[in-house]
């Protein structure tokens, strides 16, 4: 899918734990993980909001489209 | 009682039934042939169509030719007990959508109309078998479609697409499960 998602990268910026950010989403570890390794199928507009809110970034941070050059 | 549990006490019940059944249904079809000399003949001719004119007993190797040829629509019939009781296994431990369901709706489907084609050459077999003691001229072969056939056909055609729908369904759930 050529859109990336660069949570690893934000919530090591914010140095923040996966478990941690799943526990203020109010999503489980397991749906971070799907999230994180792009095996999601759609983000809910809810989930993004609670981790834009506590990462203090925009969804373009999170989510980037990479065209088709990407796997 | 919610009704997961409800799914899950009446599945162990089916289960139960259906095991049952896998022992019953290849034990009455060899009791059937072993003692096809000493049934009553309104028993034997019941869902044959070819009757003996004249009441004769049948040869050992006749009763064995006849238990071989039941071997095929009593294989596709074993067949089909045997999806459902894996389908019944799954609901009794509460999985009740996944892609294994659709592929069991599809065998017990096809398991159906195969037993309808083997029941009909089955049935075929069992007029010649009954009827080859039979003065030649008296000997018959008849072949034909009953209504339990047309009933398994038409059942066979719903469950292939409940199939269908179900493989929809399970996209849709699986859609559901990777929304984050």
């Amino acid at each position: 899918m050529p859109i990336n998602i660069n949570l690893d990268v934000i919530l090591a910026k914010r140095k923040m734990k996966s478990n941690e950010l799943a526990k203020l989403v109010g999503i489980t570890e397991q749906n971070l993980s799907i999230l994180k390794t792009g095996k999601a199928r759609a983000i809910r507009m809810s989930t993004l909001d609670a981790i834009c809110r506590h990462l203090e970034c925009q969804p373009g941070d999170i989510l980037e489209y990479a065209g088709d050059d990407s796997p | 009682m919610d009704n997961l549990s409800k799914i899950k006490k009446h599945s162990r019940m089916f289960y139960l039934l259906l095991s049952f059944l896998l022992v019953a249904v290849p034990l009455y079809y060899i009791l059937y042939w072993v003692l096809i000399n000493h049934l009553p003949e309104t028993l034997i001719n019941i869902n044959v169509s070819g009757t003996p004119i004249i009441p004769n007993k049948l040869s050992v190797k006749l009763q064995v030719l006849g238990f071989v040829v039941s071997l095929l629509p009593l294989s596709a019939l074993t067949y089909c007990i045997l999806n459902i009781r894996k389908l019944f296994s799954f609901y009794r431990d509460g999985v009740i959508f996944s892609f294994d369901h659709v592929r069991l709706f599809r065998k017990i489907a096809k398991a159906l109309m195969l037993w309808v084609i083997l029941k009909i050459v089955y049935d075929a077999a069992v007029s010649v078998i009954f009827t080859l003691g039979n003065p030649p001229g008296h000997r018959m072969l008849r072949v034909g479609l009953s209504s339990g056939e047309i009933t398994a056909l038409f059942v066979g055609g719903i469950i292939f697409i409940i199939a269908w729908v179900m493989d929809e369904g399970r996209i849709l759930s699986e859609e559901k499960e990777l929304t984050i």
